[in-house]
């Protein structure tokens, strides 16, 4: 039988470990988008200088797992005199970082393939019309082609961001006290492994439902479909700007 | 700085008389190993209505998508309102605040709505304030009558109507030159005529208009000049009354016997 006392003992210290998930989430995420939109240009470039590398860095991520690149980023940096020697080392000894860095590359590589996938998507006519009209090839980026990919990558990008956030549980091997982290130590202190990871999962699971639905009514608002069922009200009472 | 200046000059050159002009010299232009264009010469006088027809693959889009450098040609020259569309970016980018153009498929931005899509390269190009570009595109989509669906996305707009807002689009940067390839080939038979008209009422100021259609009524009724290309040339170049009553050539011949039939 479930003890539902413990249970319920364990959510509140459980529910504690939350915000450093939430907080390495964000930050995987957001280093993850930083660096895979250079890499989803340079992957879709004529070049091979530009998408050989891409393509290899894709390729290499993909084929190691997530927690041997933490391990490698938290014990093997160190390993490496010029890093201790650097300006950095106070960042890269700290576990938090570490864990940011490492899966931050990895979520790079995956977003990248999104993005990259996505703007060749696009079709050509809206952008040639942008440059027949004098848009430079920035604001064209800007205003037709990144909020057209964002519409056509949205869909696998909440797949990424789901994945992101229960990859974050591998911090609790570098000694984080994520939701992971509090929970094992849980286990520890109550020899009950059962209730206590079943709750961390229903915490787990109650996240990532929510943000699947969030995502989803997100994607479904900005949908070219969508647009087709509006009823705009008349030009004179308001005037809505979608950018 | 150089660029600038080249601009400056390119510009200057512009408004002493031959703005809205277009000067074609011998240009080529392939894909691959296949020959789109080779050789070929055109002149468009100021204020000129030419039209542009000939079978499908003989290269009239080439043509005119290397009018405004969408497309670059391989050789030759193209010099639009006295600028030289050349590799200089500063030119090019003048080139194509000036010379408007629509397209087969209308191309417009499917997640703005018409009143954006017309407000985005004033505003953006020509730096124009929103205030200002909306008063600019409210009065072309009057004109071609769908202000009232200016709030509307294209998504919720017939194929005649997105095809009127692409024109509108285009008129907001207040063009010297209209390009427009096959404007009315992407729409049903009861849409194409709303369009035609809208054409034939742009027609009537002195904008240049080069235009690619098989819509003879149309050419006769405001081309000054018919040129038919057969295999990335122009093979024949006449007023339309004599072009359609009495093409000399026999390719332009069976062309038309073909398009009458
Ligand atoms: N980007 C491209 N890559 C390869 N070939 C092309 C490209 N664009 C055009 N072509 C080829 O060049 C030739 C001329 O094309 P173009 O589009 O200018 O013909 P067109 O006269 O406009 O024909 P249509 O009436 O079908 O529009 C065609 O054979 C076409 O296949
Ligand atoms: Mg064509």
């Amino acid at each position: 039988m479930l003890d539902f006392q413990l249970m319920s003992d364990a959510f509140p210290k459980l529910m504690g470990g939350v915000g450093l998930t939430g907080k390495l989430s964000i930050l995987i995420l957001l280093l993850g988008m930083m660096l895979a939109i250079p890499i989803a240009y340079a992957r879709n470039a004529q070049s091979v200088w530009l998408h050989g590398p891409a393509n290899a860095y894709i390729l290499l991520i993909r084929g190691i797992p997530s927690l041997l690149q933490v391990f490698m980023v938290y014990y093997g940096l160190g390993q490496l005199d010029f890093v201790r020697h650097s300006a950095l080392w106070p960042i890269l000894r700290d576990p938090f970082w570490c864990v940011i860095i490492a899966l931050g590359l990895n979520s790079a590589a995956y977003t990248a393939e999104i993005i990259s996938g996505a703007l060749r998507l696009i079709a050509k006519g809206p952008v040639e019309a942008a440059y027949a009209l004098g848009l430079s090839w920035f604001q064209t980026q800007r205003k037709v082609t990144i909020p057209l990919a964002i519409r056509a990558a949205l869909p696998a990008y909440e797949n990424e961001i789901i994945l992101t956030v229960k990859a974050t549980s591998l911090a609790s091997t570098v000694t984080l006290m994520d939701l992971t982290g509090v929970a094992r130590l849980e286990v520890a202190n109550t020899y009950a492994p059962y209730e206590i990871f079943l709750t961390a999962g229903a915490i787990y699971f109650c996240i990532t439902t929510t943000l699947s639905w969030l995502l989803r009514r997100l994607e479904q608002r900005l949908s070219l479909e969508h647009m087709k069922t509006l009823n705009p009200t008349p030009l004179q009472q308001t005037e809505t700007v979608h950018a | 700085m150089t660029n600038n200046a080249l601009a400056n000059s390119a510009q200057a050159a512009g408004e002493s008389g031959q703005s809205g002009q277009i000067k074609v010299v011998g240009i080529a232009k392939r894909f691959g190993p296949f020959q789109a264009l080779s050789d070929v010469n055109l002149e468009i006088a100021s204020g000129e209505k030419l039209v542009i027809c000939g079978p499908s693959g003989s290269g009239k889009s080439t043509l005119i998508r290397c009018m405004n450098g969408i497309e670059g040609h391989d050789a030759g020259t193209v010099v639009v309102n006295g600028i030289p569309l050349d590799k200089v970016k500063a030119n090019r980018d003048q080139i194509r605040r000036e010379v408007g153009m629509v397209f087969q498929s209308f191309n417009l931005f499917p997640h703005m709505s018409v009143l954006e899509n017309c407000l985005l390269a004033p505003m953006s190009v020509k730096g124009m304030s929103r205030r200002d570009a909306k008063d600019v595109a409210m009065h072309f989509l009057s004109r071609v009558r769908i202000a009232e669906q200016a709030l509307k996305y294209p998504s919720q707009l017939s194929g005649g109507q997105q095809q009127r807002v692409a024109i509108a689009r285009a008129m907001c940067m207040k063009p010297k030159i209209l390009l427009l390839d096959e404007p009315t080939s992407a729409l049903d038979p009861e849409m194409v005529k709303e369009v035609l008209d809208t054409m034939v009422g742009l027609a009537q100021g002195g904008m240049t208009m080069v235009c690619v259609t098989h819509e003879m009524g149309f050419a006769r009724e405001v081309a000054d000049r018919v040129i038919f290309m057969d295999r990335g040339s122009i093979v024949e170049e006449a007023p339309p009354e004599e072009f359609f009553g009495n093409p000399k050539t026999p390719r332009a011949q069976d062309f038309l016997a073909q398009i009458l039939r």
